[in-house]
């Protein structure tokens, strides 16, 4: 079990994306610590790998998240927003299999919220 | 990602089937005559998709799919066994089609040129061409992601009707669609609150997956300021899909 992993239980919400649905559990929601190691702003998901701490070394997780230009336009994210390295804490539904979320928030260690969807 | 906006139009939306498709298909016809000024409205600028929240989307969304109640039992079978991972052309980023271009609630855009529409879909990078001075096209017309489509003006409101459409889904659900499907759209530009809105009424007539036509409606608001952005769909790649092993 990684270090670096807080984990809370969640109501369903199956009525998302499918992709979302089908790959990510709905029920729970957890958080990483990490460093940036590749970041693709991309079309239709945006994609960025974190090297955690674990207990056994560190592991890569692979954070998804919505098209790019929804970040594009939405919140000014550009090719620079993220940059190997970066200390960043995110947030989101867990992969059902391998390690990997659907972020609902990432905030970058000198707290700049590039992400906040968390659901209430 | 998104703001606040109050929309103008009524209850009739997504889910509402029943009431809806009797305000849609009760819908007098008017004679068809060209509109400059209903076709300059549209061209105004992008069109961003309004969410039944009233949040005006950046991007495409997800907005949901007809219910289980609304399938004929085969349809609903087909969508049951659909399984995204393999059976979704666009995850591999192959053309959506109709009307998932226009479910999909992208930003979008019209432009007319010597008697042809073009409307660009920024999800997916989707041109659909509408020719407004065509006939209905006959069997012979192959069949395509976005269908023959044939615009005309019912007074100030843009209709389009298209059929001839390629096998594909619906939706992200996988809601299944026949060579029997064909597509009636109702564009209606108005203006409330300080912005300027297009209401959007979608009928989809397939017998062999809905039990009576199906209505959606969408609401979208102008936003001039907008540009659409380059999608550049890329296939996801394998190494970062947590849990897939490649063949």
């Amino acid at each position: 079990m990684p270090l670096a992993i807080a984990c809370i239980t969640l109501a369903d919400v199956s009525g998302a994306h499918h992709s979302i649905s089908g790959e990510f559990d709905n029920t729970r929601q957890v958080t990483v610590e990490g460093k940036v190691k590749d970041y693709k702003l991309i079309n239709p998901h945006t994609y960025i790998v974190v090297s955690v701490e674990s207990e056994n070394g560190n592991e890569d997780w692979t954070l998804t998240f919505g098209p790019a230009t929804k970040l594009i336009r939405g919140s000014g994210w550009n090719a620079a927003t993220l940059r190997p390295g970066d200390r960043v804490t995110a947030t989101g539904r867990p992969a059902r299999e391998g390690l990997g979320l659907y972020l609902a928030e990432l905030i970058k260690a000198d707290g700049t919220v590039l992400i906040d969807e968390l659901e209430e | 990602m998104s703001s606040r906006n109050s929309r103008p139009f009524g209850p009739c939306r997504l889910g509402g089937f029943a009431a809806c498709s009797a305000l849609a298909l009760a819908a007098p016809a008017a004679p068809a005559q060209p509109s400059a000024e209903g076709a300059a409205r549209l061209a105004a600028g992008v069109w961003a998709y309004v969410n039944a929240e009233g949040d005006v989307l950046v991007s495409g969304s997800f907005t949901g799919a007809p219910p289980d109640d609304a399938l004929l039992p085969d349809a609903l079978a087909a969508r049951q066994r659909f399984d995204f991972r393999t059976d979704d052309p666009v995850l591999g980023c192959g053309p959506p089609g109709m009307p998932r271009a226009l479910t999909a609630g992208s930003p979008m855009t019209f432009a007319w040129t010597d008697g042809l529409l073009t409307i660009h879909y920024e999800s997916m990078d989707v041109e659909r061409v509408v020719t407004m001075e065509g006939a209905p096209p006959d069997a012979s017309v192959a069949r395509t992601p976005n269908g023959y489509a044939t615009g005309r003006w019912d007074g100030s409101t843009l209709v389009i009707s298209t059929s001839r459409l390629d096998a594909r889904v619906v939706d992200l659900l996988g809601t299944p669609k026949s060579d029997a499907l064909t597509l009636e759209e109702r564009y209606t530009v108005d203006a409330g609150d300080g912005e300027t809105y297009l209401r959007v009424d979608l009928v989809m007539n397939d017998r062999k997956v809905f039990r009576t036509p199906y209505v959606w409606h969408f609401d979208f608001v102008l936003r001039p300021d907008w540009e659409l952005m380059e999608y550049d769909c890329v296939e996801r790649p394998v190494e970062l899909t947590p849990g897939v092993v490649p063949d």
